[in-house]
């Protein structure tokens, strides 16, 4: 074969027209990428009516969310063995405090933990609201819960406003109540 | 080898690679047509196999040691066991994680990009392949001479050919969609058939006749096994309102009750259950769990309750669930 | 200490990378090979091995003063871990990744004969700028030589997932060297192209090189499977997870290099096509390393989100630009090229069908980006698609590997259909005996054709062996050894391929599983298999508490003990399961400790039977060896003059 260079045919251009175009594309896509995080997965539940369940608490007291209707409700799913859980739990017993005048629920659904160590999480930091059992998961399971700590800020008519996947800080806390309320 | 034995080997030697391909093409079309609707394990299995565990994202729930993972694979048994179809099953957990929890997408909107592209992909190719080796020629003027003979096609060895040729496209193809298309339409077809018909009707029932305690027992059922237990709930208090005393609704109720983890308040209905109707095996497997849930171990009680339920029904499907609370407090029992 | 001269050897390594770059484009113009570039590449090659004994030495030697070790080391991870420690985080990872393109680069100059030796430059040229840009990470935005102060006592240690097998110690370096070696053969095409010299002494160095890093890339990819089925517990061997698949497309890829190659060998056609493979191939491998490094898909082997992606992304887009240009300017206009023939059109469908798969892949692994980016919803693409489309074109592939090597490069003769006969019978009765027992179509076909392709290629491997050339009226005597070791190897491997493919169908076919939550003394049926839970027992190691579940197995053939664990690591939250494997020749018993219930005293097992999986293995293995083989000749030292010979030497070989 001979070094001679020769005009590309017009084959050849086409060719590499659609290799360089989807190669853009593809470089494009990858870049897009770079803006998420792969492992959060967005719920469809948000913006819909928050799904029924009837639990029991450690304390015994037997809570219904149709019972709540017309109060906003914070629902924190969580673990004693979820570690950033416990950085959370202050953060949640303060909001709690701080709105108990708006009339703001706070349930807590205790996530694949044993009652024992669940109540002595409780006892630890000092959380005041209920914290249900959902001793076969199917609660988590009809929220969509794939990783703890996750809550669902439910508004008072009974839709579902906000979730936060992982930890929340105080201020994506305040911001999150402050949508369920409006 | 002379001449004459071996051209007494070329005709077997394509009359054979003919059969062979026609056998195997055969066999595989046989055991497509002869394909069972699959069982409910298998479709279980199958179903597990294509949603996405939440907690390890690169597994399927069939797959994933989580325990999520498990607890979804319960429910796919549940509703496997009910009759749910296929796509109820999935629209149950897509409505609970979104379509990231399919791992097969479905051929839909943008998705259907996904499943042209391979076969899009072949064909182009393939038009490529074609028109190059057309412009080119397959056979090799220059080595002629390589040919043993001057032969000229005859009709096996162009059957031959076509025969590798036609089962090199059609068996990928007919694996592709054959027994897939055939084995999970069937089942699929006629679960979701099952599930959602009943609904329909008896809701039509129940509004023409709000006090019809058959159909709102019946609707209450139809709920509970499509995974609506809420409704299920609503169905048969409403029976209840009607008629308190009805065997169905309070067998029902008390069984959501035990799924929602209330033991207590199933055991007031079973015990009445059983005060009605002292033969039903139902209520009795039922208590049995109730009591077992409420105590924490298998009382004397539970026991009893249990071991009516295996002489009432000996044969009944569940009386695994009925083996296994005897069984949780007797180890030594399966040394 | 170890800071300052790894640092120092990186920075120098890197000037001297950019400095050799100058050098080789001066020695292209000239139009000769300075041998200064010689020493460049040795130099660079010297410094760059250097710093990754420096960082060895400094994990060894628990200096937690240096950012990395105190990243991934610990005084308790023991001593092979802490070597492989050295790929099993990022930072550590692009070091050795420079280390092993500058140890390839000084190879590529040692093994070109003198009379090639005038093709380098442009070669070396992007050799040292791939070895610029990864070197400056390592002094920049991936620096592992930070100074950490105060000096901690002790480290986290690696990734627990990655010190629970010793194969993480061979797996991980076996793809590298695969990954990194493709890169070669890219820089003798990009040169091939710059220079204007495609031609035979390009292919048979190409082709040689592809062969090279094909091999450890088959290697690395087995082993993984291996790894990931002895350590994450699932009871299988590839997830289709996102990292794996970008590993196996420059796999493809190669593989459909290393066959259209032998089109250009012997018919002069597909110049463009190879050059577009080699390419393709080595821009996978690049690929591969962006989506593992940025965790931009989830996938259990990625590493946690860095500002390193976006600059790979920039490589790869300029690699891949950069080469269709030049392609487009440089390439001359394919040759008018002679008939393919029969086993030229098969190569050329076996392109098709792997660049196929190759393409269905990589759709489907970037395709939730896609629609992502395009609607905002997330979707998933998991194992079940792949399988559903990649199975039926891997048959067809199946079919083309038992039929290829029979077919002459002239006309489709009789005589060559006659030698498949062996493989059809086989398929035929394999089919027949499915079909009796009752097996699915899919299993049918699989076995039959998986059969049919094991049959051909042990029947050419026979016929290679009795000296037999039925067709070969052409034949040249001129083979050295009595086994033409580069058919003999392509044998070998189509027959592991094969073998795996049958593996792969068979396990998934007979496949069992049951789980069950035991007290000690409970047992747990499956089958003919029966695992009974003896004790559950807890011991406290300083770097992890393990959780041991004795049990005892029975079935046909089988009693015995074995001890699933889970090891809890104090530094991480994940437990690891390490799943107890009983192999066997016809059947592995697999026995997975999920979760223990201390309080109840229970613990929850899973068990797994899979026929033949052990075969997996060989078969996987095989087709690497076969590679080995048909490499053998260099690697064993024929002459220099030989080596650029080959082309001329290879065709003595004709089809059969």
């Amino acid at each position: 074969m001979s070094a001679a260079v020769i005009r590309p045919s017009r084959t050849r251009l086409v060719a590499s027209a659609i290799a360089g175009i989807l190669l853009i594309g593809a470089i494009a896509l990858i870049a897009v990428g770079f803006t998420r995080d792969p492992s959060r997965i967005e719920s469809p539940l948000v913006g819909r009516v928050a799904p029924e369940f009837r639990l029991v608490s450690l304390a015994g007291a037997t809570v219904d969310l149709a019972t709540l209707r017309g109060r906003p409700v914070l629902l924190n799913f969580w673990a004693s063995w979820c570690i950033p859980c416990r950085d959370e739990a202050p953060l949640l017993r303060a909001a709690q405090e701080r709105y108990a005048a708006r009339d703001v629920a706070f349930l807590g659904i205790v996530y694949q933990d044993s009652p024992a160590s669940a109540q002595a999480f409780v006892d630890r930091y000092g959380i005041a609201y209920p914290s249900l059992l959902d001793p076969d998961g199917r609660t988590a399971l009809d929220y969509g819960v794939y990783g703890i700590p996750e809550t669902y800020f439910i508004a008072a008519d009974g839709t579902i406003r906000a979730k936060q996947i992982g930890p929340l800080d105080a201020a994506s806390l305040e911001r999150q109540i402050q949508e369920a309320l409006r | 080898m002379t001449a004459r034995r071996r051209a007494a080997l070329r005709l077997p030697a394509d009359a054979l690679l003919v059969g062979a391909v026609l056998l195997v093409v055969v066999a595989a079309l046989l055991s497509a047509l002869g394909l069972r609707p699959e069982g409910a394990d298998d479709r279980a299995r199958r179903l597990e196999s294509e949603l996405r565990c939440p907690v390890c994202q690169g597994l399927s729930i069939a797959d994933s040691p989580a325990t999520l993972a498990g607890e979804m694979r319960s429910v796919v048994a549940e509703q496997v066991a009910a009759g749910a179809g296929d796509a109820d099953i999935r629209a149950y957990f897509v409505e609970r994680y979104g379509q990231w929890i399919l791992l097969v997408p479905d051929a839909v909107g943008a998705n259907l990009l996904l499943w042209a592209a391979p076969g899009l992909l072949l064909l182009g190719g393939a038009a490529v392949v074609v028109t190059r080796t057309r412009r080119r020629g397959v056979r090799a003027p220059v080595e002629a001479v390589e040919k043993v003979a001057s032969e000229r096609p005859r009709p096996l060895a162009l059957a031959a050919v076509f025969g590798i040729v036609i089962a090199a496209v059609a068996i990928p193809l007919a694996v592709a969609v054959g027994p897939r298309a055939l084995g999970g339409q069937i089942t699929g077809g006629q679960a979701t058939t099952q599930a959602a018909a009943p609904i329909d009707d008896l809701q039509a029932r129940v509004t023409t006749n709000p006090t019809d305690v058959g159909a709102l027992v019946a609707l209450g059922d139809a709920y509970a096994v499509a995974g609506r237990a809420g409704d299920a709930a609503d169905a048969y208090g409403r029976a209840l309102k009607v008629e308190p005393d009805d065997i169905g609704a309070l067998v029902g109720l008390s069984s959501l009750l035990l799924g929602a983890g209330r033991p207590d308040g199933a055991l007031t209905l079973l015990d009445r259950a059983v005060a009605i109707a002292p033969d039903l095996p139902d209520a009795y497997l039922y208590r049995a769990i109730a009591r077992y849930q409420l105590a924490g171990s298998l009382t004397a009680d539970a026991r009893a309750d249990a071991l009516r339920f295996l002489e009432l029904a000996p044969n009944d499907p569940r009386r695994t669930l009925a083996d296994q609370l005897l069984a949780g407090a007797t180890p030594s029992s399966s040394p | 200490m170890i800071s300052v001269a790894g640092l120092t050897a990186s920075v120098t390594a890197l000037g001297l990378a950019v400095v050799g770059v100058v050098a080789a484009i001066r020695s292209l113009r000239s139009g000769r090979f300075d041998p200064s570039l010689r020493w460049f590449a040795f130099a660079v090659a010297g410094l760059a091995v250097a710093a990754n004994v420096i960082m060895i030495l400094g994990l060894v030697g628990h200096d937690f003063s240096v950012d990395y070790v105190a990243q991934v080391g610990s005084r308790e991870t023991p001593l092979l871990y802490t070597i492989a420690s050295l790929w099993g985080a990022l930072e550590g990872s692009i070091l050795f990744w420079a280390g092993l393109l500058a140890s390839l680069a000084a190879l590529l100059v040692l093994r070109t004969p003198a009379p090639s030796q005038d093709r380098l430059p442009p070669a070396l040229a992007v050799l040292f700028g791939l070895l610029a840009f990864f070197l400056a990470i390592v002094v920049g935005p991936g620096n592992p030589w930070g100074r950490v102060s105060p000096v901690p006592t002790d480290g986290p240690g690696p990734n627990p997932l990655l010190q629970n097998h010793p194969l993480m110690a061979v797996h991980p370096p076996l793809l590298y060297l695969g990954l990194v070696g493709l890169a070669v053969p890219f820089a003798l095409t990009i040169s091939a192209l710059v220079r204007g010299d495609l031609d035979r002494v390009w292919l048979a160095a190409t082709r040689r090189w592809t062969l090279g890093a094909w091999i450890a890339l088959t290697a690395g990819l087995v082993l993984g499977a291996w790894w990931s089925y002895a350590v994450l517990g699932w009871g299988g061997y590839w997830a289709w997870d996102p990292v794996e698949n970008v590993a196996l497309l420059p796999w493809l890829t190669a593989t459909a290099f290393l066959h259209s190659a032998m089109v250009q060998e012997r018919r002069g056609s597909l110049t463009a096509w190879n050059v577009a493979l080699v390419v393709a191939s080595f821009s996978l491998t690049l690929l591969a390393t962006l989506i593992t490094r940025s965790g931009i898909l989830s996938s259990v082997h990625a590493f946690t989100n860095t500002p390193i992606g976006p600059l790979f992304l920039v490589l790869v887009g300029g690699v891949v630009t950069g080469s269709v240009l030049l392609a487009v300017w440089r390439l001359p206009a394919a040759p008018a090229g002679g008939p393919l023939g029969a086993r030229g059109v098969a190569f050329l469908v076996n392109n098709l069908l792997l660049v196929a798969v190759a393409a269905t892949v990589l759709v489907g692994t970037l395709f939730p980006l896609f629609v992502e980016a395009a609607t905002g919803r997330q979707v998933s693409v998991g194992a079940p698609y792949f399988e559903r489309v990649i199975g039926p074109i891997a048959l067809g592939l199946l079919v083309l590997l038992g039929v290829g090597p029979s077919l002459p490069w002239g006309t489709w003769t009789r005589a060559s259909r006659r030698r498949l006969v062996p493989g059809a019978i086989a398929g035929a009765v394999l089919a027949t005996g499915d079909l009796l027992v009752g097996g699915p179509p899919e299993l049918i076909l699989g076995i039959a054709i998986g059969g049919f392709a094991f049959v051909q290629s042990v029947s050419y491997l026979f016929d290679l062996a009795r000296g037999r050339r039925p067709l070969a009226v052409r034949t040249r005597r001129g083979s050295r050894l009595g086994w033409p070791p580069r058919r003999v190897g392509a044998m070998l491997s189509h027959a592991g391929i094969a073998l795996v493919a049958l593996v792969i169908v068979a396990a998934a076919a007979g496949r069992q599983e049951a789980s069950a939550i035991l007290r000690d003394g409970q047992t747990l049926d499956l089958g003919e298999y029966r695992v009974q839970l003896i004790s559950i027992s807890r011991e406290t190691q300083t770097d992890r508490s393990i959780v041991q579940a004795a049990v005892r197995i029975d079935g046909p053939g089988l009693e015995q003990t074995a001890a699933p664990a889970l090891s809890l690591f104090a530094t991480s939250s994940q437990a690891i399961a390490t799943p107890a494997i009983v192999p066997g020749p016809t059947i592995d018993v697999y026995i997975v400790l999920l979760d223990v219930d201390p309080v109840v005293g229970t613990a929850s097992l899973r068990l797994t039977v899979q026929p033949f999986m052990s075969w997996l293995w060989v078969g996987g293995l095989l087709v690497a060896v076969g590679g080995l083989l048909a490499l053998a000749p260099r690697l064993i030292g024929q002459s220099r003059r030989a080596a650029v010979a080959e082309p001329e030497g290879v065709p003595a070989e004709t089809s059969t």
